[in-house]
């Protein structure tokens, strides 16, 4: 386009106004811009939209309209320019430019709703220039009232057909005198016999047909009403969908088939490319069903049949290959909000055997909630696959190995043990705490011989949850081992909650069984570092207290005959607490 | 003059709960004065039906003085305005919203100002002045103009339209047929370049088709008759382009009519001009076919609307045009009995956009003529042949809705009237379905000098009814008779 020299016509713009033009552009890109940047629970962009809405309004009450010319690159205002983009490509300008809006008005009366849809379609084409999406189209659609757009249109000089190009040499007397005069006058022309056709309304007929036609019953009124109210729900992808699958189940010829799964294939990529993946799972969903309906017509099955079904498992499994969902990821990742129901819907539609690329997603995805949707969507796809998992637990990132650990532990499934079994002396204790959590929840013996193998875990904390996961699971296991733990000269300087949760969950498992040993270990003389001794008592006591049986609260009264007074005021206080427990649950008083 | 009126708000919350009572408050404004309009036509002042007609029409409109002061009832571009606020018409109140433009359009004035207090004599004056007011003299506006500031009225008035609106060039008749003629090439070339990819497996670029069909609906809004007149003409060489940009047209209209969105619109403008798209897959002999069809043919053109769908299919990208065209391809043979073809696995619940497509679809190729080598039918005997049909094949209350838009003379009907004079129909009148104008081609001694347009609402003064009716049509074809030349 040759540059052209509005200086001269323009001159009666004063500074003023074109530095407040200035500074509403500035607006508009900010708001824009806002809207790219956060997300929209953010108030920022609200903020701006509104400060753009007033601001434009003053102007528009003094001037009554902006009119912006739209440069490749640049906005004027009366042969000035008020605006430049970046340096980078896709600034405002350009994507006004591109789809061919010369010039863009703003008039008196605008209104906030008409700014708010004017950044939205800005805002389609910005996200993504290079689709195929119109600015013309999506601004033509929006039907604004005071925002005018003019654009170049170069297709509308066309050659139009002239009412001469039409012949006239059509049988006109023939026409007069069979149709009107009848020959009445002149000469008696052949009159043309149309039985059918060209037959007159009778009086009364027409009156009744255009009652019939004028009145809307309220069965019609409703059918019209009810097809608009669907029109307005209607989603014309799921209905394509389903045709498609309708064309699918009816072709015949393998190539044209074997091309339109070339281009679902495509359009996956693109719906993924385009964080639609509701689209997307909708495509899977509907190719899974196909192959279900073939597959099960009547189990006899050609050729044919069996070429379009392997055709279609093809496709589905590369919607779940590595290179399709490191893509999702990206785009994942690339977004500030993000409905992940969607992507969740999506992995959930693939074949289990997209699992290890799915496992490669909690790589990948950068956000928490996003590796939280891929756990609990490979909690369920696993649950038959636990092997598939195994990629993970090698993981050289710690999140991933902890994740995969937890969703093992929420599948519960016995074989789990042998897989975490490899991670049981991970280096990072985030793992291993992930590691006891799971094994609490997993049946079988294994996961309990392992549970117990984290009594002498590095971390104490791990050691704790792992005792009190034994306890959970009464686990008689682990009992010698942790007599032994108790029994050993260094267990007085053990932290007092670890002493405690060892002795409870001894106390726990053992039951009854357990009381003579908890005895002892009250009983047990020390002569170094009494105190500490007298907490291990202190806490062996409670342990017994917790027994809740009759031979534990006779045991316990025994104790209290003893002379040690720390031990005989702990015991007193917890035959106590026994005994209001008995009250609130209204058991009587033992005899004793 | 707009920006004294009180009742816009600035507010970006603005409820949008009185944004809707206003809206709908406007709407009944229209129906309501139509229906005044109408019934002063045809009563005098002391008739009990226009006193209860009139009474309401007054309680409306001094709710709306209450509530907003005064206001101003505004045409533009073809839409009418409350103010500032756009009246969007559905298919019940589409009529009088088309008599109301139409009533600005010919007698030439933008805008009707309502001021408080309006008593029901100015009213009663102002209504019979616009029910009588003469549109083919001199001066429309400047006639009605003098008979408004003779009279007592004092709290209604009208202006003229305001300089840079919409009308310039277009506002002449001349102007505004050619426009829509060019529209409507444009849109034949866009659809013959973007179908002969498609036979070419290249893949079809959409966006011309979506900014010409952005055309034809601006040119509907603003003017239906001289874009829908431009369907009747069967002449063209290339039948089935022709054929789609007809569809589209008439299709789009009906959607109008059913107060679908601009969006909305140019969605089935999109999917209606590329129904047969899958016809190009079709050897050309095959089309062009004279006489009937064997049966291995039929199988062969039975395909077209799975054709359509892999022809539309074959894009980089597909979109919400697309896909909706794709289903409208693949259903606009499916009838509502669920017969028809393509055969489905499972019954299909036929989308709106496919079912009107395939009542204007069978509507234009029954006028045609060239498809599938049936005799042409003229329009009318097109539509009673439909009605017999409604509930079957097509759905009953959009047909009503269609006919209706087209009137039971379409717009190409070669028609006697009852003075014996031969006439084209030009364009339908929403009003009356009767009544349509007419371009009288021969008076009735045969001769047949000039053209002359006329309006078949028109009442005689005398005797109070209308001057021409029709007696019947006639078919054009024995007579080689083209109406293109007067549509022209
Ligand atoms: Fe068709
Ligand atoms: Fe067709």
């Amino acid at each position: 386009m040759p540059e052209l020299d509005f200086e001269t016509e323009f001159e009666q713009i004063d500074a003023v106004e074109l530095d407040s033009v200035k500074k509403l552009i500035q607006l508009l890109s900010n708001s824009l811009k806002s809207v790219l940047i956060y997300p929209s629970n953010n108030p920022l962009p609200k903020e701006f939209r509104t400060k753009l809405y007033k601001g434009l309004s003053e102007f528009l009450d003094a001037h009554d309209e902006l009119n912006l010319e739209i440069g490749p690159h640049q906005l004027l205002y009366g042969g000035k320019a008020v605006y430049q983009d970046g340096e980078k490509e896709g600034g405002m300008a350009y994507i006004l430019h591109k789809d061919g809006v010369r010039e863009l008005t703003f008039l008196k009366g605008l209104e906030f709703e008409e700014i708010e849809d004017l950044l939205e379609v800005m805002h389609t084409c910005f996200k993504s220039p290079d689709s195929e999406e119109d600015l013309v189209t999506l601004l033509w659609e929006k039907d604004l009232n005071h925002v005018k757009h003019l654009v170049v249109d170069d297709l509308l000089d066309v050659d139009v057909p002239s009412a001469e190009d039409v012949p006239d040499d059509w049988d006109f007397d023939r026409l007069f005198h069979s149709e009107v005069s009848f020959g009445e006058e002149g000469e008696v022309l052949p009159k043309i016999d149309h039985p059918d056709l060209s037959q007159k309304y009778r009086e009364d007929q027409l009156k009744q047909l255009l009652k019939q036609l004028k009145e809307f019953s309220p069965e019609e009124v409703g059918s019209i009403q009810r097809a608009l109210e669907l029109n307005c729900r209607y989603r014309s992808l799921d209905q394509f969908l389903n045709i498609l699958v309708e064309i699918f189940l009816t072709e015949e010829d393998l190539s044209e088939f074997g091309q339109m799964m070339d281009t679902v294939d495509r359009v996956l990529v693109t719906l993924i490319s385009m964080a639609d993946f509701h689209s997307a799972s909708k495509i899977v969903q509907e190719l899974n069903q196909f192959v279900k309906t073939i597959k099960g017509n009547g189990g006899q099955t050609d050729s044919l049949t069996n070429e379009k079904a392997q055709r279609a498992t093809g496709v589905i499994d590369k919607a779940g290959d590595r290179e399709n969902l490191r893509r999702m990821s990206q785009v994942i990742n690339d977004r500030e909000i993000m409905d992940l129901s969607s992507a969740d819907a999506y992995l959930s539609s693939l074949h289990w055997n997209s699992i290890p690329a799915v496992v490669s997603m909690l790589r990948d995805l950068k956000t928490f909630p996003a590796r939280r949707m891929v756990c609990e969507v490979l909690t369920e796809k696993a649950k038959d696959h636990l092997e598939l998992l195994g990629e993970g637990i090698s993981d050289p990132n710690w999140y991933v190995v902890r994740n995969v650990a937890k969703i093992i532990g929420t599948i519960g499934a016995e074989d789990g043990a042998r897989l975490l079994r490899q991670i049981v002396k991970h280096r990072d204790r985030r793992v291993r705490k992930e590691v006891v959590a799971s094994l609490i929840r997993i049946r079988g013996n294994r996961a309990g011989n392992l549970l117990v193998s984290f009594l002498d875990d590095e971390d104490k904390g791990i050691r704790i949850l792992a005792s009190r996961g034994l306890a959970q699971r009464k686990e008689q296991e682990a009992l010698p081992v942790l007599e032994n733990i108790i029994n050993d000269d260094q267990f007085k300087y053990y932290p007092p909650e670890e002493k405690k949760s060892m002795l409870e969950s001894f106390a726990g498992i053992a039951g009854d069984e357990g009381i003579s040993f908890l005895v002892k270990t009250v009983r047990r003389r020390s002569w170094l570092k009494r105190d500490k001794h007298n907490e291990t008592r202190i806490f062996a006591i409670g342990a017994l207290s917790q027994i809740d049986s009759r031979e534990a609260e006779e045991a316990i009264s025994q104790l209290a005959k003893k002379r040690n007074k720390v031990v005989r005021q702990t015991c007193q206080n917890a035959l106590r607490r026994i005994e209001s427990r008995r009250m609130r649950e209204g058991q009587p008083a033992g005899d004793t | 003059m707009v920006s004294e009126i009180p009742v816009k708000s600035r507010e970006p919350d603005k409820t949008a709960l009185q944004k809707r009572q206003l809206l709908e408050k406007g709407k009944s404004l229209v129906s309501q004065l139509c229906a005044t309009i109408r019934t002063a036509q045809i009563y005098d002042r002391s008739n009990s039906v226009y006193v209860r007609q009139a009474e309401s029409l007054l309680g409306l409109i001094q709710g709306l003085l209450e509530g907003t002061g005064e206001f101003l009832l505004k045409s533009k571009e073809g839409y009418l305005f409350l103010n500032d606020t756009r009246l969007r018409f559905s298919f019940d109140g589409y009529v009088a919203g088309k008599f109301i433009v139409e009533m600005f359009r010919k007698l030439q004035f933008e805008c009707i100002f309502f001021s408080p207090p309006l008593i029901r004599e100015e009213l009663d004056e102002f209504v019979f002045i616009l029910a009588h007011a003469d549109a083919e003299g001199e001066d429309p506006f400047e006639n009605l103009q003098k008979r408004v500031a003779s009279s007592n009225i004092e709290h209604l008035r009208v202006e003229k339209f305001a300089p840079g609106s919409d009308l310039g060039d277009e506002s002449e008749p001349e102007g505004q047929k050619k426009q829509a003629k060019k529209r409507f090439f444009k849109t034949l070339l866009v659809a013959q370049e973007t179908m002969e990819s498609a036979k070419s497996k290249r893949s079809i670029n959409t966006v011309k088709s979506k900014r010409a069909i952005q055309f034809l609906i601006d040119q509907l809004i603003k003017d239906e008759g001289k874009l829908m007149s431009l369907t009747a003409i069967k002449s063209f060489d290339e039948y089935t382009f022709a054929h789609s940009v007809n569809v589209c047209i008439l299709s789009v209209a009906l959607g109008t009519r059913l107060g679908l969105s601009k969006g909305e619109l140019s969605e089935l403008g999109f999917a209606a001009l590329f129904h047969d798209v899958g016809k190009v897959r079709l050897p050309i002999e095959l089309l062009n076919k004279p006489g009937e069809l064997t049966e291995e043919e039929w199988v062969e053109v039975k395909k077209h609307p799975i054709f359509g769908v892999k022809a539309l299919l074959s894009r980089r990208s597909i979109d919400r045009f697309c896909t909706r065209a794709m289903v409208v391809s693949f259903e606009h043979h499916l009838k509502l009995d669920h017969t028809g073809y393509p055969e489905t696995s499972a019954q299909r619940d036929l989308d709106l956009f496919s079912r009107i497509v395939t009542i204007v679809d069978v509507y234009d190729s029954m006028t045609s003529g060239r498809v599938y080598a049936r005799t042409p039918l003229t329009p009318d005997e097109a539509l009673r042949r439909m009605l017999q049909k409604q509930g079957k094949s097509f759905d009953a209350a959009l047909l009503k809705v269609f006919i209706n838009m087209l009137g039971i003379y379409p717009v190409g009907s070669v028609v006697i009237l009852d003075t014996g004079e031969i006439g084209v129909v030009m364009e339908a009148n929403p009003a009356e379905l009767s009544c349509p104008e007419v371009a009288i081609i021969a008076d009735r001694f045969g001769k047949r000098e000039k053209v002359e347009t006329v309006d078949l609402t028109k009442l005689d003064e005398k005797t109070g009814k209308h001057t021409r009716t029709i007696l019947r049509t006639i078919d054009p074809h024995g007579y080689k008779l083209e109406v293109a030349r007067y549509i022209y």
